[in-house]
């Protein structure tokens, strides 16, 4: 049984970066390679918070060494011939992913709403009955989650590669976005998010990265950039 | 991974962070990625944890605000 972790390229070095010392698999696909861990039986798969974070660090290792299409957890095959099967069809787009997120990790910024933000300006309470104002309501709370995610496109797009950002239902987390960011522009990517924090006092950025690139594996980048 | 808080709340916002970046990684784990038609053998049913993360951290940002005036550090 293979416990799938990532698909790499020929070459990247895997030796020890399997969790508690356990050892990977490097199955050559023909042009890509599949990292992954065997085991005698299936593995439970349980996602706990611990065997999440194992999953991630594995993927984050073989950051380090190489480009990476992480692949999500809990995916099994029975053995290496199943797994070439599934990917064998799919190597020229795969490796032409890996191409395209080498020297690049995924930035996440998620917004957030302030407790101490300043109320909206209530301008549905003389329009209708109760139904109307909550629908009005909800669709002041829309363009202002709108409005700020702009806001936070605006700035920090620039300083990506490409952008996959959605609103969310919640007024406390109103949205979020993950930008694909050349490695060396980290920290400027950083500093931006701080400076634009600073200017929108109604809302934290909580940023998270460097990630696999999780949200950029699936489709072409060039398309969205 | 690290989180990276813009703003200097250190100690609330380090928290938050933390909470998020777990977020974060269940919003990416489970449902991003190269999408391969293995066997998924996960054991969560039909339970939304993205959804069951993101309920525990707006609790937990309004705890935090809650004891903000008790905790100089804060």
């Amino acid at each position: 049984m293979l416990h799938l972790y990532a698909i790499v390229e020929p070459g990247t070095q895997c030796a020890g970066l399997g969790p508690d010392g356990e050892e990977l698999v490097a199955i050559d696909c023909s042009g890509i390679v599949a990292v992954a861990s065997e085991h005698a039986r299936p593995l439970g798969s349980v996602p706990t918070e611990e065997a999440l974070w194992e999953h991630e660090r594995v993927l984050e290792a073989l950051l380090e060494a190489g480009p990476v299409l992480p692949v999500r957890f809990g995916v099994h095959f029975a053995d290496r011939e199943a797994l070439r099967a599934e990917l064998q069809p799919r190597v020229p787009e795969l490796a032409r992913v890996l191409t395209e997120v080498r020297d690049r990790v995924e930035v996440s910024v998620r917004l957030l709403a302030r407790d101490d933000a300043p109320e909206p300006a209530d301008e549905v309470d003389a329009v209708g009955g109760p139904g109307a104002r909550y629908l009005l309501e909800r669709l002041g709370t829309r363009r202002e989650a709108e409005r700020k995610l702009d806001a936070v496109r605006t700035r920090l797009a620039p300083l990506a590669v490409a952008e996959r950002s959605r609103l969310l239902p919640r007024p406390g987390t109103p949205a979020t976005a993950a930008f694909l960011v050349e490695r060396h522009l980290l920290d400027r990517f950083r500093r931006e998010a701080c400076e634009l924090e600073r200017e929108l006092n109604d809302v934290a950025l909580i940023c998270t990265g460097p990630w696999p690139p999780y949200n950029f594996v699936d489709e072409p980048i060039g398309a969205t950039a | 991974m690290t989180a990276f808080a813009p703003s200097d709340e250190a100690q609330a916002r380090r928290e938050l962070a933390r909470q998020v970046t777990l977020v974060e990684l269940l919003d990416r784990i489970l449902d991003k990625g190269v999408v391969i038609s293995g066997e998924i053998t996960l054991a969560v049913a039909d339970i939304d944890l993205v959804e069951v993360g993101l309920r525990a951290l707006i609790a937990s940002v309004d705890r935090l605000e809650r004891l903000r005036p008790e905790n100089a550090d804060v």
